[in-house]
């Protein structure tokens, strides 16, 4: 150990360095905290270390503050979603290898006394497949590719639907399901028909239905509530069916009576057909 | 004057039976929510040890 390492400005170097690192975003657990801060630290921490022209150039322990040579380790734990706030252990998190799209398509305006269709899609997104990698930049690693075990090695995934909305008959009501397999799409569709005109709101539900291919265990998840409301109209107080039907006969009755020629034609035809 | 009435008559019956027609058989106009879902969204619901998936 040189005397110079354990020097008032190298201690003071690091402490500046620890205590602009502790300044950081806070973010979910400590790791990714770290990484998410060191781009950001990096033109801090620099000029910290040019202030220790000679001192701080030829100490190994201020290297250790870089993040160069832990960037493998904190890939993988960043990789893990925050999603509950509070430290994450050291666990790898199975997750779908794939970015999907939800796509739901409803009428917002349905003519009363009609049926018609809601449909929802999950499918895999013109993306395709992603790689998560992590990144620091200004290092040497970067683009490291994170291993996450894929779900559907592990669990048979079943995605489930159901379409929640008062005072409208919707088929097939209830939890419908379909199992999600790797690249392929799911849809779901319901036929609605209003009993009434009026606003009808309701719910687009979304589930992942999680079972263990070992252990029969099951879980889920819900990916997405979507409110939905929809409107049932008439023409005149009157439902579709009657006012097609009434459309019909009017147009025949309006342009036998709106046509003033008509009546001659139609005699004409007749004295015609008689004559012969 | 009662054929003009006649004409008038029957302008205006074709006329709302025409919109009736309209209404019943145009297409309803659809709504298309599109929700892009991360990977992360897709994950288990709780988080399984690094031992038991390998």
């Amino acid at each position: 150990m040189n005397h110079s390492a354990f020097s008032p400005r190298v201690f003071l170097a690091l402490s500046l360095v620890l205590m602009l690192s502790a300044c950081g975003p806070v973010v979910g657990n400590t790791f990714s905290s770290i990484s998410d801060s060191l781009p950001d630290e990096e033109p801090h921490a620099a000029p910290a270390a040019t202030e220790q022209p000679v001192e701080a150039a030829e100490e190994p322990p201020a290297e250790e503050i870089f993040p160069t040579q832990p960037v493998a380790s904190f890939a993988t734990a960043t990789a893990l979603p925050n999603t509950g706030g509070g430290s994450v252990s050291p666990t790898s998190q199975p997750a779908i290898p794939e970015r999907r799209r939800l796509t739901l398509e409803f009428p917002p305006q349905i003519r009363a006394g009609d049926s018609d269709v809601v449909r929802l899609t999950l499918e895999v997104d013109d993306l395709g497949n992603i790689t998560p990698t992590a990144e620091v930049a200004g290092n040497i690693v970067t683009g490291k590719i994170i291993e996450i075990p894929n779900l559907y090695e592990t669990h048979n995934v079943i995605a489930e639907a159901r379409f929640d909305i008062a005072g409208m008959q919707v088929s097939p009501p209830g939890l419908t399901s379909q199992p999600l397999a790797a690249g392929q799409s799911v849809s779901f569709f319901w036929s609605i028909l209003p009993d009434g005109v009026g606003i009808y709101r309701g719910t687009m539900w979304l589930y992942l239905r999680f079972i263990d291919r070992g252990s029969g265990e099951e879980s889920q998840r819900a990916i997405s509530a979507q409110p939905v409301e929809i409107e049932a109209v008439n023409f005149l107080g009157l439902s579709a069916d009657v006012a097609r039907s009434f459309g019909v006969v009017g147009s025949i009755a309006g342009t036998i009576l709106g046509f003033p020629f008509l009546e001659d034609i139609v005699k004409l035809l007749f004295r015609r057909r008689r004559g012969k | 004057m009662s054929r003009r009435i006649r004409i008038l008559v029957g302008i205006v019956l074709l006329a709302v039976s025409i919109s009736l027609l309209v209404w019943g058989f145009a297409p309803t106009r659809r709504e298309i929510r599109t929700q892009p879902i991360a990977p992360s969204e897709l994950q288990l619901p709780y988080l399984i040890p690094l031992e038991a998936v390998s």
